[in-house]
């Protein structure tokens, strides 16, 4: 314990010292940018990105070929929904087809020429709505409010149907809606995009923080020709040198939980339930990055293979796409990963419960990660496969540039 | 020549022989292979959804039979028994929403009272509760214009007619893009790329990192064609080979889509080139390259729409090869393009490059004037 304790120091010691020395570019270490440009620069920019949580107004085309009473009430409809924005009437089909080619307009709404006709002779009218680019997003905004457009007409017209056909107004009003549905949204009223998306991508930043901390430290080291897990404990060195990054990733996960979050007002019910959650990942992958940090051989490598990690470990997680529909495969490969039980309770945490008893499951998950990481990381950075060089008087370490 | 060859040979043994290389390639293949495959359903299918028929007339089972035989949701034959238990499996998340129809929904409809059926959806997940909310809400539709219809035919409506009363204009839709509004295609293809841009970025910093004083611009021109060759290689194994997982091919000929791919993997080389040069070839340069790849797949607009994305955002997005690729992309994935139809992204791609080799000339000549003024011999 002494000689894991006193290994833990001297990586500690050695860290700060590498943190914050340095006078010239050449000097320092640069990874005192990468602990501060991680938790303070994505979170930023992802904030600033989804702010608005909301693509409203879509630009939405109008080609009424009608140009009757009815579908000047219906053009009326469709500019007054805040989901759509008239931003062109063209001539022709051609024309607006063009147009959205050319990325003018999401969207074009054709108004058909015998609209009014069919509709007074009692015959169904159809309105043809087109969409470019194939983006699901923007459709699933645009779409929904042609169509509650339509319906609001659909329902007045038949209203005056059931009226000719001699019912008093009122009960024609009724019997032209006859059924209502009483929506309840539920833990995310406003349905909105940022509030959805952008906590879990900032939990992913805390991963790539933990994990490529300390690898680039560990590639910076390997470069200098320092050691990397050292004698006479090398995992109380690498340890140490994780300690020494501690306060840094505590500061940016405070700062994404604690501060970010809630002042976006997307915390959740219990900020300091989020802030676990946060914390939980970030202990669940300190195994993890001292492992990685031990098999890294210079700065670059620490970059170009750990984030290749980010974006799949985010869209497989169950968090935006749900876990039920995913391959049976995907789940498996990523049931491995801390983040896939983290953003899991995150989805619970940042808008349904504060009580973190009701993601006990993902959290025993996290538990059972971790020492299952733990294990794994003795194992990689004492490798006790390996057979002492000849000669060597200490015992192996992973200082070595592989 | 030689020394073009010689440095082409030289990289492509590194890249090919090095170990840090060979995992970076294989975690590519990873990446996007995992990311794609996740989508490779397209549509919700089957969400679960409990049902709560207080109801029970032969209309209210009706609605639960419709409800459950929609494609993107399931009525569960074991709802949790109570409400509360409900509530606490869309909490778990295990439910996706629950569906109440009162006690007296019949006789309020034959009546002409109003007639309403609760739907709780769970909204924290954006994609899943809205699809339900639609779902439901194009059954309960069809179920009120059958109401109509049934008054209207009372009233002596004829039945021919009834309908076409009822609901007098329908709504058809077509997205020509992406027919069936699979988010496989409307994502997969953004996140295959993402990961080429992000692997071209890497190669060419094998190149730029650690900087070599001295070194040949036909050796640099020779290393950097190696490493097009890679990336194009990669842009071509996603294109016809990871995206096949989806059923996802573009309908363009190759003769459209590999100058596009080619162009990617080309203004990502200049691009890195021009951040290295910007940033004296030093490690922060990196860092910088880093940054802006990971943040390209965000700000390209092809998940979040470019008018939503904030002004200085969008100014920083611009000069990313990837925002322009991912225009070109579109067009070439959803139809039959020409290069002609290309045009405008290639033409933006063209601006980049000439940026690029801008900062390249400029940081060129800042070294010849600084190495003259200290009487040193200029750098090739």
């Amino acid at each position: 314990m002494s000689l894991w304790l006193a290994s833990f120091r001297q990586g500690l010691r050695e860290e700060w010292a590498l943190l914050l020395g340095g006078r010239s570019r050449r000097e320092r270490s640069g990874i005192l940018t990468v602990l501060l440009a991680i938790p303070l620069l994505y979170p930023a920019v992802v904030t600033y990105l989804y702010h608005g949580e909301e693509a409203r107004e879509r630009p939405a085309l109008l080609l009424d070929l009608d140009q009757s009473a009815l579908s000047r009430r219906l053009a009326l409809d469709l500019e007054a929904t805040p989901e759509l924005r008239i931003v062109g009437r063209p001539a022709g089909l051609e024309e607006g087809q063009a147009a959205l080619r050319r990325g003018e307009a999401e969207l074009m709404v054709v108004v058909p020429a015998d609209l009014s006709r069919k509709v007074k002779q009692g015959e169904r009218a159809q309105l043809a709505v087109w969409g470019a680019g194939g983006n699901v997003y923007t459709w699933s905004i645009a779409l929904p409010a042609v169509s509650a457009a339509v319906a609001t007409v659909d329902a007045e017209l038949a209203a005056r149907s059931l009226l000719a056909a001699g019912l008093p107004p009122e009960v024609a009003r009724r019997r032209a809606s006859p059924i209502a549905t009483g929506d309840r949204r539920l833990f995310h009223p406003s349905g909105s995009y940022g509030r959805y998306l952008a906590v879990g991508v900032l939990l992913i930043v805390i991963q790539q923080l933990v994990v490529v901390s300390l690898a680039f430290s560990a590639g910076v080291r390997r470069e200098r020709g320092l050691p990397v897990g050292a004698p006479p404990s090398p995992v109380g060195h690498l340890s140490g040198m994780a300690a020494a990054h501690a306060p840094f990733w505590l500061g940016g996960l405070l700062f994404v939980s604690a501060v970010l979050l809630p002042w976006m007002g997307w915390a959740g019910p219990s900020v300091a339930a989020t802030a676990a959650i946060f914390a939980a990942l970030a202990a669940a992958l300190v195994p993890v990055a001292i492992a990685v940090a031990s098999l890294v051989p210079d700065r670059m490598t620490a970059f170009q293979v750990l984030m290749f990690f980010s974006v799949p470990l985010f869209v497989a997680s169950g968090f935006t796409w749900p876990a039920g529909q995913l391959p049976g495969a995907v789940r498996v490969a990523t049931a491995v990963f801390p983040a896939t039980p983290a953003l899991q309770a995150l989805r619970i945490l940042s808008m349904k419960s504060g009580d973190l008893r009701t993601v006990a499951p993902e959290l025993l998950w996290l538990v059972g990660q971790f020492l299952g990481y733990a294990a794994l990381a003795w194992l990689v950075v004492l490798r006790p496969w390996r057979r002492p060089r000849r000669g060597a008087a200490e015992p192996v370490t992973s200082g070595s540039n592989p | 020549m030689s020394a073009f060859l010689k440095g082409l040979a030289e990289q492509l043994r590194r890249l090919t022989l090095r170990r840090s290389h060979q995992l970076m390639l294989l975690l590519f293949l990873g990446a996007s292979t995992l990311s794609v495959a996740t989508y490779r359903q397209g549509a919700m299918r089957e969400l679960p959804v409990a049902l709560y028929d207080a109801d029970g007339t032969a209309l209210s089972r009706a609605l639960a039979r419709a409800i459950d035989a929609t494609p993107e949701l399931r009525v569960l034959t074991d709802p949790p028994p109570t409400l509360h238990e409900a509530e606490l499996a869309l909490t778990r998340g295990e439910l996706c929403a629950v569906v109440l129809i009162p006690d007296g929904f019949t006789a309020a409809l034959k009546r002409g009272r109003r007639a309403e059926v609760v739907v709780a959806a769970d909204l924290s997940n954006v994609l899943t509760g809205k699809t339900a909310q639609r779902s439901i809400a194009r059954v309960l539709a069809t179920a009120a214009a059958g109401a109509e219809v049934s008054v209207l035919e009372r009233l002596g409506t004829p039945p021919a007619s009834a309908l076409a009363r009822a609901v007098p204009i329908t709504v058809t839709e077509a997205l020509p893009g992406n027919p069936a509004a699979s988010y496989a295609s409307y994502v997969a293809p953004a996140f295959a790329y993402f990961f080429v841009h992000v692997l071209t970025l890497f190669l060419a910093w094998s190149v730029l990192w650690p900087p070599v004083p001295g070194r040949a611009i036909a050796d640099a021109a020779g290393r950097f064609a190696a490493c097009a060759l890679l990336g194009l290689a990669a842009a071509l194994v996603v294109t016809y080979g990871v995206l096949s997982l989806d059923h996802l091919a573009p309908a363009s000929s190759p003769s459209v889509v590999v100058p596009a791919l080619l162009a990617l993997v080309l203004g990502d080389l200049l691009f890195a080139s021009a951040l290295a040069a910007l940033f004296r070839g030093g490690l922060f340069g990196f860092q910088v390259t880093v940054l802006l790849g990971m943040l390209s797949l965000m700000l390209s607009g092809l998940t979040w729409p470019w008018d939503a994305i904030p002004g200085p955002l969008r100014a920083l997005a611009a000069a990313i090869p990837f925002t322009p690729f991912g225009r070109a992309m579109r067009v070439f994935f959803a139809g039959r393009a020409e290069l002609g139809d290309l045009a405008g992204p290639l033409a933006w791609m063209g601006a980049q490059a000439i940026g690029c080799g801008g900062v390249l000339a400029l940081r060129g000549a800042v070294r010849k004037v600084v190495a003259i003024a200290r009487h040193e011999e200029v750098p090739s």
